[in-house]
């Protein structure tokens, strides 16, 4: 077994764990306090072999949603922070205690925001794939190959452009709750423009009231998700880029 | 099937985001995860790329997981 940290929180008699929350597999999570720190990290037990899965994302995101309704902001680590032992863990924190407490300290008081621009339809996102049609022979399949392509980049460009014009008429919108901003390079294949935002906690309903308020329509649609816990703006003094959580080590 | 004219499922454009927050490049990984929207995978390809990096942390000599 090894130890699996979900996140950090200012310190454990106000972040308790709420009774039965269960982690990756079902584990158990529980508090590790951290000796001479103000911090505590969420922790759970896993086996050392578990495969990372959509369940496993979405129990990691579970966990880290349970602590963000104690009322204070976790870190989150970012998925795949196992340890030996408690002590690794402990010890990996400690290696790096004053960026994360600089970072708890930081986030208090705020939550994440993202605000998705995606094709509206099947339809549309189904024109996006490219597509060879099928003629006889001698019908020049190569020229109509690249036709294809060139068809399938414009349209690729006009939604793009559309949901970029969109962008920056929410983030107009919502501009003046904004703290801090993040685009994000998507994993997804899906022409997908996510932005986030970091922003104070008691201004999320009027953060998604202004974002929806913007008219959409026609072959983009917008998601405003959140709150949630601040993935998006988790950089370490002197780590790398921390837009998927806390990353302490390689 | 759902038309063609219906909106993406919104659960699914939610789980999209989700991993694209939570996971990246750098995590190791094993198994296979993909997920489709309107019948179009989505993360197939940057998984396998995260299963790359479980070949290079593998050749690499291993170590503890991280």
């Amino acid at each position: 077994m090894s130890v699996h940290l979900y996140c950090v929180l200012p310190d454990a008699s106000r972040s308790a764990v709420p009774k039965g929350l269960h982690g990756l597999a079902g584990h158990g999570v529980r508090a590790l306090p951290l000796p001479s720190s103000p911090l505590v990290a969420w922790v759970s037990e896993v086996e050392r072999s578990l495969p990372v899965s959509i369940d496993g994302v979405r129990e990691h995101d579970a966990v880290i949603d349970a602590a963000l309704s104690t009322g204070d902001t976790p870190v989150p680590a970012r998925y795949g922070q196992r340890f030996a032992s408690d002590d690794e863990c402990r010890a990996a924190l400690a290696q790096r205690a004053a960026s994360v407490s600089s970072l708890v300290d930081t986030l208090q008081g705020m939550v994440e925001m993202t605000l998705l621009f995606a094709p509206t339809s099947r339809r549309a996102l189904r024109e996006l794939e490219p597509e060879l049609s099928v003629g006889a022979p001698d019908s020049g399949m190569g020229r109509r190959y690249l036709e294809t392509l060139r068809d399938r980049e414009m349209r690729r460009r006009g939604i793009a452009a559309l949901a970029s014009e969109l962008a920056i008429e929410v983030t107009a919108a919502v501009g003046t709750l904004v703290k801090r901003s993040l685009e994000h390079t998507a994993v997804a294949e899906l022409p997908l423009l996510t932005v986030s935002h970091l922003i104070r906690r008691e201004a999320a309903d009027d953060y998604r009231r202004r974002a929806e308020a913007v008219a959409t329509g026609g072959d983009v649609r917008l998601l405003v998700i959140g709150p949630r816990a601040p993935y998006s703006f988790c950089t370490l003094a002197g780590g790398s880029a921390g837009t998927h959580g806390m990353k302490l080590a390689d | 099937m759902a038309a063609d004219d219906d909106e993406i499922d919104t659960e699914q454009l939610v789980l999209a985001d989700l991993l694209n927050h939570v996971l990246d490049k750098g995590v190791v990984i094993s198994g296979q995860v993909t997920i489709s929207i309107a019948d179009i995978d989505l993360v197939h390809v940057d998984l396998r790329l995260l299963l790359t990096s479980v070949q290079t942390a593998l050749a690499h000599g291993g170590g503890p997981i991280r």
